[in-house]
């Protein structure tokens, strides 16, 4: 099992499109910055928008508003959508096989190294939203989503953990794009699908009223950050998100087991 | 039966958080953000002792249509609030408020009443003014 971690790891590291990912999310956020301190306008459709160049806690929840509905699913997607079709792609699963080491213990291997990449991914992004709305802007209480004054010590503590609250969100879109990757065997789907469909889903999620059905899009937990921030902390939603996401991570990992378990290993 | 008892929770849960936004709620939350942000705008004025608590903020909110019930997201809620200013007296602005379906809001002022965008507080810094327009949730 370690050897797997270690060789999908590597393979991962030196995927010149995981290179450029990692680049993007640590250099983006200081850039999209750069631009918001210095224009006139403000991206006032964004919560947090209109304080975006008087508070630098504002900027990670500007950026987390609007990177989460797309950004976070494609960053799931890129590394979860071909960890298994690219081994269709190169015809090496035959030889993978050979190897001592179970075909399980290889899915295994390969879900966990994608999880731990989106985790990181997620949390390289946030981590340089936050610092450069610090740099950029500076250490300024926040104002909470019902008006309060939130004292930066817990206003820093409140944005990481808006942050963090996507990541379940993030591995269930992660754990999708594996079912699709091992579903099509298609590197380009499984990239691809599970970020549309997240995409679209929370899209539905802002456009339309969803009541009970919300939380069970998983994807409208990429947005449920706001409780946190109103004078009396609402959970709820984001405990349902939560639920749902876990749920969700369970049911497409075990699809693509199935999948996997009934696959013709034949090589054509 | 012990199919009926599974679904139980989660018919609980669906109830639960179906998000049910009426006038009432959303003029709580619009209420209590003017408040705060009333307060914050005050102390930029150099008055650093009007707090948000003592200001007895109150806020109707109704859709625009005479028709059109007063619930649900929408952009046609209008907000009136209220504030009693310990200097000032009673104040009272009209704010046309846009509701998301996902339970926020965004809250814009008439500016004749609140002012400009930015504005200088009383150390001459120019700065967001806070009453202007304002987002918040529910």
């Amino acid at each position: 099992m370690r050897a797997v971690l270690a060789v999908e790891l590597r393979k991962l590291l030196a995927l010149r499109r995981m290179r450029a990912a990692f680049a993007v999310v640590l250099v983006a956020p200081p850039v999209v910055a750069a631009v918001l301190q210095l224009q006139q306008g403000l991206p006032t459709d964004t919560l947090y928008g209109r304080w975006v160049q008087d508070l630098g806690l504002a900027f990670p929840l500007v950026l987390l508003g609007s990177a989460g509905v797309w950004t976070i699913p494609i960053l799931a997607g890129l590394v979860a959508g071909d960890v298994l079709s690219s081994e269709d792609a190169h015809g090496t699963w035959a030889t993978l096989l050979t190897r001592s080491c179970s075909r399980w213990e290889l899915f295994w291997g390969k879900a966990l190294v994608a999880a731990g990449a989106t985790v990181v991914l997620v949390l390289v992004l946030g981590t340089s939203a936050i610092v450069s709305g610090l740099l950029f802007v500076g250490r300024q209480d926040l104002v909470g989503l019902s008006g309060q004054p939130i004292a930066f010590p817990s206003a820093l503590a409140l944005v990481a953990l808006a942050w963090l609250s996507t990541l379940p969100a993030a591995l269930a879109v992660s754990a999708g794009a594996l079912l699709v990757s091992a579903a099509t065997r298609s590197s380009l789907l499984g990239v691809g699908v599970p970020a549309l469909a997240a995409g679209g889903l929370g899209l539905a999620g802002q456009l339309a009223p969803l009541g009970g059905v919300r939380p069970l899009l998983v994807v409208t937990g990429l947005g449920d950050w706001h409780g946190l921030l109103l004078e009396d902390p609402a959970l709820g939603p984001l405990e349902a998100a939560w639920a749902a996401a876990l749920v969700a991570v369970v049911v497409l990992l075990a699809g693509a087991v199935l999948l996997l378990r009934r696959r013709d290993w034949a090589v054509p | 039966m012990r199919r009926l008892l599974a679904l139980a929770p989660v018919s609980a849960l669906l109830a639960a958080c179906g998000p049910s936004y009426d006038g009432d709620a959303l003029a709580t939350a619009v209420g209590r953000s003017f408040a705060h942000l009333y307060a914050r705008s005050a102390a930029q004025d150099g008055r650093v002792d009007v707090r948000a608590d003592d200001l007895q903020a109150g806020a109707r909110c109704a859709r625009g249509g005479e028709e059109t019930p007063d619930e649900g997201p929408g952009d046609d809620w209008r907000c009136v609030v209220a504030v009693s200013d310990p200097q000032l007296g009673r104040r009272q602005v009209v704010y046309e408020v846009v509701l998301k379906p996902d339970g926020c809001f965004s809250a814009e002022g008439p500016p004749e009443v609140v002012g400009d965008p930015r504005v200088r507080g009383a150390d001459g810094v120019l700065r967001l003014n806070p009453v202007y327009a304002f987002d918040g949730c529910l």
